[in-house]
């Protein structure tokens, strides 16, 4: 008589890789708020393998359960938006290794981040039913993100730079606005990996606009393998339990 | 060159075009647009490369990818907006033809530009057929696909996910590109990136057929 694995078991394995994913991430942030400056080069590299390492894993988590669970235009949206950033990283990892140097910003690279916010807001737009709360929380969030945007505008006026990261400000505005309004937060860990994501990229792009950025923009690599490792785990845990 | 190279290949297919119907005008239609395409982008790709000549920036990784995808999937932006939500996935046949269109300019380009001879020309030529035009067809077929599977989506979402597959054409080109123009080893994926993605787009335009149970035998 063959005995059949538990199919909790592979369930609980896949999801307890995801937690490690996510405390390395963590150990990521730590680290930039233990040496509180620019980072290492060798940091930057292992940085760099985590938050392709995490935003594979979304791909991997968010298609298997498009696949096999529910094939939820959130989910669906969600494998696309892992895919585009995981793409666009390592066009960027590549370039760098190939060519040397970094990329000028802004880049293709950015093109391919600015990618996945869009699929993240039609994936949204798309799987989430519209909430019960005021459209006065979004402008609350929207009013103080844009203002924030313009900071480099008017320190250093219009260029590439300043127009891309103005624009990333709108898209983690209208990202984090249907959010709310479409009631993300009632799947925490996406919700959670929304705000981290935002975050990286806001960070990321304030340290390519800003002369003397503040040494918190750094964390801008580990809070972008915070939210892959919870995008991973939020999608794949977006049908078992009803609830992420 | 170019312009005459596009008007030898283009004129002929327009007397062509009088003669079709339906979806074979239409695939004629794209791929014509698709010699057009190559020759709008290399103007305007002309124009880039002058404009950040003196930098740093590598103009047929970081340039070319965003004008080429761009322009080459403009009649569907266009059809999108024209036909509302009435498309099919013939979509992913225009785009790809549109594609290849550029791709048939681009290879005389590159043929003109290399002085081989013989066997040399003949192996380039073959190589580069097999490649970068599966790439080039392959890409804008994405956006295609895209948004035939778009069908009944929410309108507000509709330019997301459209600017969204833009950005995935854009990344695999400038990531083939970075590939295939500036590393050794690298080339080897270049081979890989197109066919796997031919491939990938062909088992979605047919997974009706691969997904079908076969009818249960006669009794």
């Amino acid at each position: 008589m063959r005995l059949r694995p538990d199919p909790r078991y592979g369930d609980l394995v896949v999801r307890g890789m995801l937690v490690v994913l996510l405390v390395v991430s963590f150990g990521l942030l730590g680290d930039v708020i233990v040496v509180h400056g620019a980072m290492s080069a060798t940091y930057t590299g292992i940085s760099n393998a985590i938050q392709l390492v995490a935003s594979a894993a979304t791909v991997g988590a968010a298609a298997w359960v498009y696949f096999h669970r529910n094939p939820s235009l959130f989910v669906a949206h969600g494998t696309f938006a892992g895919a585009t950033w995981t793409l666009a990283n390592g066009f960027w990892y590549a370039y760098l290794m190939v060519i040397g140097e970094g990329l000028n910003y802004p880049t293709v690279a950015d093109l391919g981040f600015a990618g996945a916010f869009f699929f993240l807001t039609a994936g949204i737009l798309e799987g989430q039913a519209r909430g019960h709360l005021s459209g006065w929380v979004a402008v609350s969030v929207a009013v103080p993100l844009l203002v924030f945007g313009f900071w480099p505008v008017i320190l250093s006026g219009v260029n590439a730079k300043t127009i891309t990261t103005l624009i990333m400000f709108v898209l983690a505005t209208v990202l984090l606005s249907e959010a709310l309004l479409r009631s993300v937060y009632r799947h925490p860990p996406l919700f959670a990996a929304i705000v981290a994501f935002v975050l990286a990229h806001l960070f990321n792009s304030l340290t390519s606009t800003l002369v003397n950025p503040p040494w918190v923009t750094h964390a801008a690599g580990a809070l972008a393998a915070i939210a892959f490792s919870l995008f991973a785990l939020g999608f794949y845990g977006y049908t078992t339990e009803g609830r992420a | 060159m170019i312009l005459e190279f596009y008007l030898a290949a283009s004129l002929p297919l327009f007397f062509l075009l009088v003669f079709l119907e339906g979806g074979q005008r239409r695939i004629l239609a794209f791929l014509i647009w698709g010699l057009s395409a190559a020759v709008i982008a290399y103007y305007v790709n002309s124009g880039l490369f002058l404009a950040f000549a003196g930098s740093s920036v590598l103009p047929d990784v970081t340039i070319a990818p965003v004008t080429e995808e761009l322009i080459k999937a403009l009649p569907l932006f266009v059809l999108l907006m024209a036909f509302k939500h009435r498309y099919s996935r013939e979509l992913l046949v225009l785009a790809m033809a549109s594609g290849f269109g550029f791709a048939i300019l681009e290879n005389y380009i590159y043929i003109t530009g290399f002085v081989l001879g013989g066997a040399d020309a003949i192996a380039y030529a073959v190589v580069r057929g097999i490649t970068t035009s599966v790439m080039h067809g392959s890409l804008t077929a994405i956006i295609g696909y895209g948004i035939f599977l778009t069908y009944g989506f929410e309108r507000r979402s509709l330019p997301s996910i459209l600017f969204g597959l833009y950005t995935v054409a854009v990344t695999i080109h400038a990531l083939y590109n970075l590939l295939v123009g500036h590393t050794v080893s690298g080339r080897l994926y270049g081979i890989i990136i197109p066919v796997v993605l031919f491939v990938l787009l062909y088992i979605a335009y047919n997974k009706d057929t691969f997904l079908s149970k076969p009818p249960l035998p006669a009794v």
